[in-house]
């Protein structure tokens, strides 16, 4: 079974949201739908030396994230009508919306906030890995995007074997869990899963 | 502000209140070998029980985005537990129903009513079952604990006494030793139910993610625990007061006893929902 995933490059993204805003655009989203979510952890202090202040341990890093196209996935598993499911051809993660009930178990699930709901539509919508462009042999429009190149997209197999197999670092859940088709490049500011010395920088966006 | 998940609340201390009370009532009936005159002389109190179960499905569907695709909630039976609560939910209602109705028609013996009686209280047992599984998500600590099953089990435990109690007096089919024995195990069920709360909030002190502290959710928790405790003890008190004074438990003081139960649970319920978040964003 073919297993498509992304590459995050977490030491080059500057966090300027254009694989968001080009998802955005491409699938036609509202305001509060984001199929593409760039988050910010930061946190650290500075401390006084004298009439200065020095940065001791500020830290700020971005994740840009999007639906993982999990092996196990949790929404999967708990979904009622079977719209949320994973395809075999491609192994995306993709809810059927003519079939969706919308009654969000599959985002209570998520932990990583991939479905998203569309009230005015009543049912459930998400990153689709664009398997229709995937199948024309394009890249997702977010990849695509990326001015820094910090997205790769591609057989997940591959990218494990050009990149290595990480895909923990905070905030992120441990990827027991779900088993994430993502290779994520630490950023030098990284902490691991499970940090809890920093906080959300920008809630209001994702 | 608790009560955004409100139609889940209110379905799911509704469906708890009326199976705690049914599996208590029947097991009564089925225990002591009634009679169908006298099972079908609970026609009136039952349909309260029934009308607080088609309630609590009312509020279920309205939680839908898309509620005329609800039958769609049926396709993963075997797979997913939200899909096995929908049928065992409605086969409930539908066999139990099925009961209450042969009653008001006093048509099919006491056979054939005790027969159904026992598909219902199982088919409830598992819709309480797959209702606690429905939350054992292992990627939300917050309901991935002890205290899911707990917290269920002590509502389904607690208001179906209170309603199953209200069902007895209300059949003129109560006396006074029945009534009390049900007062003891209710002191006994509160406290134990007090305790779970008391457990529960202990834990969410130490719960956070990266992102998430789960203490910090919901503004004034502490409050919230103090007025579903207060409310709780309020109708313990309309519950068992008249039994102290040895006066006759009537109906109306178990109404207003019941209510005042079921504001606690749906406060409690509040606070279930809205302290759920993920192990990760």
């Amino acid at each position: 079974m073919k297993q498509y995933g992304f590459y995050i490059d977490s030491s080059k993204c500057t966090g300027c949201k254009t694989c968001q805003l080009a998802c955005k655009d491409y699938r036609d989203l509202g305001i509060k739908q984001n199929y593409r979510r760039v988050y910010e952890y930061e946190g650290g202090s500075f401390v006084q030396d004298g009439d200065t202040w020095l940065q001791k341990d500020v830290f700020s890093y971005y994740l840009s994230i999007a639906c993982n196209h999990c092996s196990d996935p949790a929404c999967v598993k708990v979904c009622p009508s079977g719209a949320m499911h994973k395809r075999d051809e491609d192994g995306f993660v993709v809810v059927d919306e003519d079939v969706c009930i919308g009654c969000q178990h599959c985002s209570n699930a998520c932990p990583y906030g991939a479905p998203q709901f569309n009230k005015e539509a009543g049912h459930m919508t998400k990153c689709d890995g664009c398997y229709e462009r995937v199948a024309e042999g394009k890249q997702p429009m977010c990849v695509e995007s990326c001015p820094l190149r910090a997205l790769e997209f591609g057989e997940i197999h591959i990218l494990r074997e050009k990149y290595g197999t990480n895909a923990d670092v905070a905030p992120l859940p441990s990827s027991s869990l779900t088993l994430p088709n993502i290779v994520i490049k630490l950023n030098k500011n990284a902490k691991p899963t499970g940090d809890t010395t920093g906080f959300l920088a920008n809630p209001k966006e994702v | 502000m608790i009560f955004h998940e409100w139609s889940l609340i209110f379905f799911t201390v509704l469906a708890q209140t009326a199976v705690g009370g049914y599996l208590l009532v029947s097991s009564r009936a089925l225990a002591m070998g009634h009679s169908v005159e006298k099972i079908n002389s609970y026609k009136v109190p039952m349909f309260v029980l029934w009308a607080i179960m088609g309630i609590g499905f009312i509020f279920s569907t309205t939680h839908l985005g898309s509620p005329l695709r609800a039958f769609n909630a049926f396709n993963q039976l075997g797979t997913a537990w939200l899909s096995n609560e929908v049928f065992f939910g409605a086969a409930f209602f539908a066999v139990g129903g099925l009961q209450w109705l042969l009653s008001v028609l006093k048509k099919g013996g006491a056979n054939l009513q005790k027969a159904l009686m026992v598909v219902a209280m199982v088919l409830g047992a598992i819709f309480m079952y797959s209702m606690v599984k429905v939350y054992m998500i292992d990627t939300v600590p917050t309901w991935f604990n002890i205290y899911t099953p707990i917290s269920f089990v002590m509502t389904i435990v607690v208001a179906g006494l209170l309603l199953s109690q209200f069902v007895f007096v209300s059949a003129k089919d109560s006396r006074f030793s029945i009534d009390r024995n049900i007062a003891i195990l209710a002191i006994v069920a509160i406290a134990l139910s007090l305790l779970a709360t008391i457990g529960k909030a202990n834990l969410i002190g130490d719960i956070q993610s990266s992102v998430v502290k789960a203490s910090e959710l919901v503004d004034g928790l502490g409050s919230y625990l103090l007025i579903q405790v207060a409310l709780l003890m309020l109708g313990l008190l309309f519950w068992i007061v008249p039994l102290v004074n040895k006066s006759s438990v009537s109906s109306i003081t178990l109404s207003v006893a019941l209510i005042l139960v079921l504001a606690s649970e749906l406060v409690g319920r509040g606070l279930f929902y809205s302290l759920h978040m993920t192990s990760g964003l």
